[in-house]
């Protein structure tokens, strides 16, 4: 188990800066996820803690001690890829004896240890078939297993749920979380899919082209969104995100938003959005469950009016797209009584509503 | 993705042609069936006949009219009694034997060292390949002018004139053995390098990351899914190297005397100096049956692992 | 008449059998097929679409038989899961394309491409090649080209399964959008249980190569008919506990539950399975329902509501509870069962 610094890490390819300055401490034991979209550098920042890429500038550390000239055999680190790599051409119980074969650990050692793997992740029964032959699910567990039993400081993950199947996926995050407890690991993530993140991890590190936006505990990072894209990208489903220019008539404030309506603001998020004088283009974030319908509950909540586009079902919940213009707002039907065409108004609660600068993103006010 | 209507076949093969006649591809490749046939099938049956013959083309008959000077296989019998055919038989598997895992290991080795990338590697991967690009007979001069008493490698390595290469029987075979590993290194090189690049590279960098030394992975990884490719070069090069003639001919003609004469060589001679035609069809049929058995032997193997 | 009509269609394959399969799709209908992987949803798609022939049973468009109908004839735009975009041309080329083909006149074609890229928001990017694209934008241009010919219905094969999930929930609101404006017809196929569920109309889900029920999202999700649509509807998937019903056909006694007062009829002793979904579990007691302790194995905060992976004796469960909560690993926790929102099903599998 170790202890992970990324110190002002960047990468570039040629005039590309995949990764820029990067700094993340990472404690023993910690799960950390790596979440951002396509491209954005997160497996590039992976592969440079495996060694499998150099760092252009910064310094990586495990327990303090710099890797700079540790090649990537002699990390002890356990990694899965996204497609598994799993060695087709050997046995299940090959591939698990691979990490201790290198390490010429003792044959009876070397059995036992592969057949409480094995058992440990359900596929003793496949433990002298082919590794070629098993289901994705199965391979997945192998390539989890495989590094596992070498015992490695640091596992990493690539995106490893994203071949999965939706029922399985849902099994494996739980699966995922009880595996880390018991080996006792820390792990890094990479994943695009917010939901993954939220569940799984002790900490989020969340990229955008190369940058780190935000890294803190989930439900920080939800609650409390230092800039406009994390606010964006986590939540599920997503935040509403209206962008506009604030303009000031006979002491009200306005928020004019790009497609055509207009928030009259009030209360804490007026207070938000005045807080810095520089800042007239500004985005309002409400999250989807903090809009309400029926009548007004608190004094400073705003008012709007708009027309039910779309009804979809999102689990056990409804949810409603109300169209103010060009802009959309997304709704939860607690109630289930709006029907598509209806004009309904519905409460932003200024409390719960967020505001950011539009030109740089960050959030304003806040706590 | 690109499925097209799928019919599912449910009669036999046989029956389905009896119905509706042979496909409209059997009609295209009819043509050159027919020429296959022509080529292959007809001059083996013709050298199976004559082999059972004393025939020459000095006796003054054509040859379908062989059965005149039927013998009965006494052909067969003068050939595994004759010291000459054994002679050469041995020569030639000796420098299959020694050539050919000599090619394949050197072969082996210059392939792992190109797996990666390398300031300059497609200029020496070109070099490489030039050797065997060469005619043979061109070799067989090259390395027949080097080895001269008062050649090139003589002179490098400060030996006398009267130190010959071509005209000893035992450094005979060696030069010959040294021009065949020149010539055909590269072919093996080309081959078992396709074979490793063939390898997933994430499952090498997973065996790395595994703790995996580059030799533990290539012994591991890399080694056992090259088994159909280094099957395929060994059998290819053994069963050409077995009918190796022109370097031979070119170096030492099989001398001195009979010392190097490899069976083609042997074969050669026969034809047109001795003009046995039909002992050489008789040799010839036997070592084509020979080869055949041990190239399927070698090929089944494969196909069971 | 129903644009698309199914009747007892089947299809073998050498080691799966596809039907028979009976479906029917409105005109100006979102019909979404699901299931897990290699079940036959493309295959269906492909026998609506002509490129495959039923073995058994008939393909019926807009009351005329498929089996005297070529592909071309059928009129039916496809939009592929790889999109097969042709590199070569500029995503103008490729909108234009079955316009061009069927010899439309210019202005038509003109005119078809200004409202598809309008609608498809990709007027800038008409003239760059698939290659320059993004996955998004080559997604729409994918869209676009199935949409510029009109056609009697759409066929979707899994069109947004390779996107990021951001972009995949943009472009299930622009894929709604386009559907209803222009009432056309779509058939939309996905292993997505949430996606189906969120954009369709009606839903068929399909279970080893047979449909194993068909009805609007709400109703699959609210009652489904057997405990295998039960277990793929839904995210975190229903519980289920296995159990005898009391023979009084009041009670349903199930492992390490209590036993589970029953609203309404049911059956009368004999084996079955209790469902129940993780949001009809509620935290604490309540009045007039059944409650029982649990030990908190993991909790997964996904910031508008919380999963709460739990211990039922042997068993997992889930539990799906508002809000943002707190709880210890390994902590007892009281949990109560909404009885009117329970799913019983018999020794087979099938609703009671």
């Amino acid at each position: 188990m170790s202890s992970i610094q990324i110190q002002n890490v960047t990468k570039r390819f040629g005039d590309f800066t995949a990764v820029d300055e990067i700094s993340i401490d990472i404690e023993e034991g910690e799960f950390v996820a790596l979440l951002g979209p396509s491209g954005c550098g997160k497996t590039t920042t992976m592969n440079m803690i495996a060694g499998l890429e150099d760092v252009s500038e910064g310094v990586i550390k495990f327990d303090g001690q710099d890797l700079s000239h540790v090649r990537m055999q002699d990390r002890n680190i356990g990694f899965v890829f996204q497609n598994y790599a799993i060695f087709t051409h050997l046995s299940v119980y090959k591939n698990l004896s691979y990490g201790l074969e290198v390490k010429k650990v003792e044959k009876p050692e070397i059995e036992r240890r592969v057949k409480a793997m094995a058992d440990r992740m359900s596929i003793s029964h496949r433990l002298h078939q082919p590794a070629a032959s098993l289901s994705v699910n199965e391979m997945q567990k192998l390539a989890i297993g495989r590094s596992a039993i070498v015992e490695p400081r640091i596992f990493l993950l690539d995106e490893p749920l994203s071949n999965l199947d939706a029922g399985f996926r849902a099994y494996m995050r739980a699966e995922l979380k009880v595996l880390q407890h018991e080996f006792g690991q820390t792990m890094i993530y990479v994943t695009h899919d917010q939901i993954e993140a939220m569940s799984l991890a002790d900490k989020i590190a969340i990229i955008d082209q190369g940058k780190l936006m935000q890294y803190g505990a989930p439900l920080d990072i939800y609650n409390d969104p230092q800039n406009r894209f994390v606010a964006n990208f986590v939540g599920s489903p997503r935040m509403n995100l209206v962008d506009g220019e604030l303009r000031e008539e006979q002491g009200a404030l306005r928020l004019m938003l790009h497609g055509g309506a207009e928030i009259p603001l009030a209360g804490q998020v007026k207070a938000d959005f005045t807080s810095d004088s520089k800042v007239h283009s500004g985005s309002f974030g409400i999250r989807p469950q903090d809009i309400y319908f029926g009548d007004k509950r608190a004094d400073h909540d705003i008012k709007m009016l708009g027309k039910v586009e779309v009804l979809e079902r999102v689990g056990p919940k409804r949810l409603a797209y109300l169209q103010v213009q060009e802009t959309m707002f997304l709704a939860f039907d607690e109630q289930a009584q709006l029907n598509v065409g209806d004009d309904v108004p519905f409460y932003l609660p200024s409390e719960a509503s967020m505001a950011f600068d539009l030109d740089s993103g960050r959030r304003l006010g806040g706590q | 993705m690109t499925e097209l209507a799928n019919n599912s076949k449910s009669m036999g093969y046989w029956q389905r042609v009896a119905r509706d006649g042979p496909r409209m591809g059997f009609w295209f490749i009819l043509p050159t069936l027919l020429l296959l046939v022509f080529i292959v099938v007809f001059p083996l049956l013709m050298q199976l006949y004559l082999s059972f013959t004393w025939w020459t083309p000095l006796e003054g008959i054509p040859w379908y009219q062989a059965w005149e000077v039927f013998n009965w296989g006494e052909n067969y019998w003068f050939m595994i009694t004759d010291p000459r055919f054994w002679g050469a038989l041995w020569r030639t598997v000796l420098i299959m034997i020694i050539a050919v895992p000599a090619q394949f290991f050197l072969g082996m080795a210059l392939a792992y060292l190109f797996i990666d990338q390398f300031p300059g590697r497609k200029i020496f991967y070109s070099i490489m390949l030039t050797p065997m690009m060469i005619v043979p007979a061109v070799v067989g001069l090259m390395f027949f002018l080097l080895f001269q008493g008062t050649g090139p490698v003589n002179d490098h390595l400060g030996l006398p004139a009267e130190f010959s290469w071509l005209t000893d029987v035992n450094r005979a075979m060696i030069s010959v053995i040294i021009a065949d590993i020149w010539q055909w290194t590269p072919l093996m090189f080309l081959i078992l390098l396709a074979g490793m690049l063939g390898v997933p590279s994430d499952q090498l960098l997973a065996a790395k990351l595994l703790g995996g030394s580059n030799l533990q992975n290539f012994i591991k990884i890399i080694m056992p899914r090259m088994k159909t490719v280094i099957i395929i070069a060994l059998v290819l090069r053994a069963v050409e190297c077995f009918k190796i003639f022109d370097l031979v001919f070119i170096m030492t003609k099989g001398g001195p005397g009979v010392q190097t004469e490899t069976i083609s060589v042997f074969l050669y001679k026969q034809t047109f100096g001795e003009l046995e035609w039909a002992y050489v069809a008789t040799i010839g049929l036997s070592i084509l049956i020979a080869l055949s058995i041990l190239a399927v032997k070698g090929l089944s193997y494969m196909a069971k692992k | 008449m129903s644009a698309i009509e199914i009747t007892n269609a089947v299809k073998n394959y050498p080691e799966f059998t596809l039907g028979p399969i009976n479906m029917s799709v409105g005109q100006g209908e979102f019909f979404g097929i699901f299931g897990p992987p290699s079940t036959g949803k493309s295959s269906i798609l492909k026998l609506i679409l002509g490129l495959l022939q039923p073995d058994e049973g008939s393909v019926t468009l807009s009351g005329k038989d498929g089996a005297y109908m070529d592909v071309a004839e059928r009129d039916i735009s496809m939009v592929f899961q790889n999109l097969a975009l042709f590199p070569h041309m500029t995503g103008r080329e490729n909108i234009i394309f079955p316009l061009k083909e069927r010899n439309a006149p210019e202005s038509e074609i003109a005119e078809r491409l200004d409202f598809v890229s309008e609608v498809l928001h990709v007027s800038h990017i008409l003239h760059k090649n698939p290659a320059q694209m993004s996955g998004g934008e080559r997604q729409r241009i994918a869209l676009g080209r199935a949409f510029a010919a009109e056609s009697r219905a759409m066929l979707l094969d899994e069109p947004i399964a390779s996107l990021d999930a951001r972009l995949r929930e943009e472009m299930r609101v622009e894929l709604k959008r386009l559907q209803r404006e222009n009432n056309q017809t779509f058939v939309y196929v996905s292993h997505d249980e949430e996606e189906v569920m969120a954009i369709s109309d009606r839903v068929a889900v399909m279970i080893d190569g047979m449909i194993a029920q068909i009805g609007t999202p709400d109703e699959v999700y609210s009652t489904p008919n057997s405990r295998s649509v039960a277990e793929v509807i839904g995210s975190p998937p229903m519980n289920f506990f296995e159990g005898q019903f009391a023979d009084s056909g009041v009670h349903f006694n199930g492992s390490s539950l209590p036993p589970i007062p029953i609203v309404g009829e049911t059956l009368k002793g004999g084996d079955g399975t209790l469902g129940v979904r993780p949001e009809d579990i509620w935290l604490g007691e309540s009045d007039g329902n059944p409650s029982v302790d649990v030990k908190v194995s993991s909790v997964e905060p996904l910031g508008s509501y919380t999963i709460i992976n739990a211990f039922l004796g042997d068993q997992i469960v889930k539990i799906r509870a508002p809000g943002q909560v707190i709880l210890e690993e390994g902590s007892t926790l009281r949990v109560s069962l909404d009885v009117r929102n329970l799913h019983l099903f018999d020794d087979a599998g099938e609703r009671v």
